[in-house]
């Protein structure tokens, strides 16, 4: 056994039990408020809240599409302003029906209840087991017709007929609903949402996440300028040609090696730039052997 | 209002997709004009083939550390020698310590060794 909720008006919510065979028991009367509609899952809508109607079509092949307003001549309100219902063939009366509510009614109604909730209109959904059975729904009085297999309005000429107030005693059969659909526009906006995303996420990594590092941390560039080839240029005239073994540059101690082939080349040089190393700045002597070694400050 | 915000993130992707294409192709160009790129790379920058192409020289490479290494060209030719000289001075990327040349009078060449530190 299932609960349905019906909601005859802003102010007043019925909760029914269904039994196996359909049979709605009233259960007691609320109402609606946001913690107890939130549980809703089937909702039964008056005719407050909804507009439906009901044809017979000749013709047997006709079959409309699951968006068809069969009765969009009969509607005041425009196409977009309007939910539908899909279209309803009734098999054993050969009858169409499809119901259709304002936008603005029918989102009232969702705003009140969760997204899961299916809301039938009662007037397609409710049958009873005779055809004098009436009931208020809504500002209207509603008879279930056997010859159509949906409800009608009562006219108001037969207004000595006894009207049930509730859904008690009568049945629920769930053949129309509306159900939330998404909007083709909502869906081409998280369309093209998920196609920017996609879009962003590609391109950082393909090129963007590489451009930004290398702004934010760019490479360190080192000056490798020999701090002391100047020093060897200014002396290397003083130098004995085939006198030179090496020479080595150390960036970190400032300095210049210069290793002779023999002790003896190494005292001429030194005895010949003798006259250099008076000059201010000029580069520290060492001589050990057949090494000299010139060396200037580095600056830290 | 949708409709709008549609075409808006769809040109968004469109403008996104055609900056990434445009720094790809940027900095790609920037990477193959700088003959130094592979020093950035931390696999090219040890790799002798990758030296050999930036030095021009028949050169060996002896890795003292992760980081430090030796680069040794033997039989440099006069001619040759102040050209390779100015090639490891312009190293960008990584830190030149030592810069040692040493004549060879039999073969008329030089044999110039450098110790680098790498980023």
């Amino acid at each position: 056994m299932k609960k349905i909720f019906r909601l005859v008006s802003p102010k007043i919510l019925e909760v029914y039990s269904v039994q196996r065979s359909g049979k709605l028991s009233l259960l007691n009367v609320q109402e609606p408020t946001p913690k107890n509609s939130s549980k809703i899952r089937h909702l039964l809508i008056s005719s407050d809240y909804s507009n439906w109607d009901t044809t017979q079509i000749e013709n047997v092949a006709y079959k409309p599409n699951h968006d068809s307003n069969i009765f969009g001549s009969k509607s005041l309100l425009r196409n977009e302003h309007v939910v539908l219902t899909e279209p309803f063939y009734n098999l054993n009366t050969q009858y169409w029906a499809q119901a259709w509510t304002p936008k603005d009614s029918l989102n009232s109604v969702w705003k009140l209840t969760s997204k899961k909730t299916v809301v039938f209109p009662e007037a397609l959904n409710i049958s009873a087991s005779d055809d004098n059975k009436c009931w208020q729904s809504g500002p209207l009085h509603l008879k279930y017709s056997k010859e159509t297999g949906f409800s009608s309005i009562l006219p108001e000429t037969m207004g000595d007929q006894e009207v049930s107030k509730t859904l008690e005693g009568f049945f629920f059969s769930p053949n129309v609903k509306f159900e939330r659909r998404r909007s083709k526009n909502s869906f081409s906006v998280a369309l093209s949402s998920i196609t920017f995303l996609a879009c962003a996420t590609f391109v950082w990594n393909y090129s963007l996440q590489e451009t930004v590092n290398a702004w934010l941390k760019p490479p360190i560039i080192y000056e490798n300028q020999l701090k002391t080839i100047s020093i060897f240029r200014d002396y290397q005239n003083h130098i004995s040609d085939g006198s030179l073994s090496s020479v080595e540059f150390d960036q970190r101690k400032g300095s210049m090696t210069l290793i002779f082939v023999s002790g003896a080349e190494a005292k001429s040089f030194r005895n010949k730039i003798m006259q250099l190393q008076n000059r201010k700045g000029a580069p520290k002597l060492q001589i050990n052997k057949d090494t000299v070694i010139l060396t200037v400050e580095v600056p830290k | 209002m949708t409709k709008f915000l549609t075409i808006i993130l769809l040109f968004l992707s469109l403008g996104l997709l055609g900056t990434g294409f445009y720094f790809k192709k940027s900095s790609t160009e920037i990477i193959e004009a700088d003959l130094q790129s592979f020093l950035l790379d931390e696999i090219g920058q040890v790799q002798l083939q990758q030296w050999k192409k930036y030095l021009n020289e028949k050169i060996s490479i002896d890795y003292k550390s992760e980081k430090l290494l030796e680069i040794q060209a033997i039989g440099v030719s006069y001619d040759r020698v102040s050209g390779l000289i100015d090639n490891f001075q312009l190293i960008k990327y990584a830190k030149l310590h030592k810069l040692k040349l040493q004549g060879d009078q039999d073969n008329s060449s030089f044999n110039i060794s450098a110790v680098l530190t790498l980023p």
